[in-house]
């Protein structure tokens, strides 16, 4: 049994591999900063960052935690917790977000 | 149990997958939701301010360094590379190689928080903490506001050179935040914009700006931060174990699993950090 699930631990991406994603993290983590600094605090720049984020996640998520091999046997777990984690942003906004914007509330004092 | 593994049948009940590695990935689904609820929770109050005259505070105001994030980034980002390359060396009969990883990865956790305990030093000094920062000056926590920059002119007047142009700039606010008869002559907004110029002219200067959301913004940073922290530092302590068995002869090709396992959980920490600096630093 335990040597079977050795056998298991084989399996998965190559030293070179490795050091290819860890290359490619690595620029995109700079991509994340030079974007913030040249591009700015604009939805531009927002969209750019979160998929570089998102990439990044994936590339973990896909090599590091070994999801290339492991997917089809773990995506039932994965793929509700993602939806019950994006239900859970949403069922949220509409109280704090889209009320107070719907309402035009009137502006607190202006800041100093 | 031999017999039983060789007659082992074609169907089976249960997820074709090693029981601890689905025990871990369930664990991980509930992490999933607890730093969803954490982000979740910053990314609609953010979205919920409300209006552009009071925008959520800038890195800047609550001394967020960009390039900090970024450094502390790439620290996890080696880290997550030096454990899945222990547990390639360990499944290869590699154990001395597997062990200098992890000790790796152990001090690049660690280089982890000491900068994060940098970064919260830095908070405390400037009193930016859940609760503490001058975000609305209505009412009582206005006179507080008055009160306080009061006494950081004086401190600033009676330290500074004679003659000095930051220190005559202070004794003119502190001039016209006089008291007349038990009253100031000056509102609470109008020092807070004054304490805006003057920060804006002289950046070493210290005096409290007001921040507008910035007890929410410190509230939902400590939240977020901390409990990501304290995730490493439950990481780390699983690495230190790892090393003490090693030390005592303990750890073998056969814990390549447990290897696996455990760099499971430090990729979902490196995954969180992922996405809590651009959240928090960058957006």
């Amino acid at each position: 049994m335990t040597e079977a699930h050795n056998d298991e631990a084989h399996h998965g991406p190559s030293f070179n591999t490795y050091l290819i994603i860890f290359g490619a993290l690595s620029i995109f983590t700079a991509i994340s900063f030079l974007v913030n600094e040249f591009v700015g605090r604009n939805l531009q720049g927002l969209v750019i960052i979160l998929a570089v984020a998102i990439c990044k996640a994936v590339l973990v998520g896909i090599y590091f935690m070994h999801l290339i091999v492991d997917w089809k046997k773990l995506y039932y777990l994965i793929f509700p917790t993602f939806i019950l984690a994006a239900m859970f942003i949403t069922v949220l906004m509409p109280d704090m977000v889209l009320v107070w914007h719907s309402l035009g509330a009137p502006a607190p004092p202006p800041a100093p | 149990m031999e017999h039983a593994v060789h007659d082992e049948p074609t169907l089976h009940m249960g997820a074709p997958v090693n029981t601890g590695k689905l025990a871990l990935w369930i664990f991980l689904s509930t992490e999933i939701m607890f730093f969803t609820a954490l982000i979740g929770m910053y990314v609609v109050l953010r979205n919920g301010t409300p209006t552009k005259d009071q925008p959520w505070p800038l890195p800047e105001q609550v001394h967020l360094i960009e390039w900090v994030g970024a450094l502390n980034t790439f620290v996890l980002i080696c880290s997550s590379l030096t454990v899945v390359l222990a547990h390639l060396a360990l499944s290869k009969g590699q154990v001395g190689r597997a062990v200098q990883y992890i000790a790796v990865t152990l001090a690049l956790g660690l280089v982890f928080l000491v900068i994060k305990g940098i970064e919260y030093n830095s908070k405390f000094q400037h009193d930016i903490l859940p609760g503490h920062v001058y975000d609305r000056l209505d009412g009582r926590r206005g006179t507080q506001y008055l009160e306080h920059i009061r006494a950081e002119l004086k401190h600033s007047t009676e330290h500074g050179a004679a003659g000095d142009a930051k220190v005559k700039d202070c004794e003119e606010l502190l001039k016209e935040m006089e008291l007349k008869d038990g009253r100031a002559k000056i509102t609470p907004a109008e020092v807070g914009t004054k304490v805006k110029a003057l920060l804006d002219k002289y950046h070493d200067l210290h005096l409290t700006p007001v921040i507008p959301f910035g007890n929410l913004w410190a509230s939902c940073y400590f939240a977020m931060t901390g409990f990501h922290a304290l995730h490493v530092f439950g990481g780390l302590v699983i690495f230190v174990i790892i090393l003490v068995m090693a030390l005592l002869g303990r750890f073998g090709r056969q814990h390549a699993m447990m290897l696996e396992l455990t760099g499971l959980y430090w990729h979902f920490v490196d995954i969180v950090w992922i996405f809590l600096f651009p959240l928090l630093y960058l957006v």
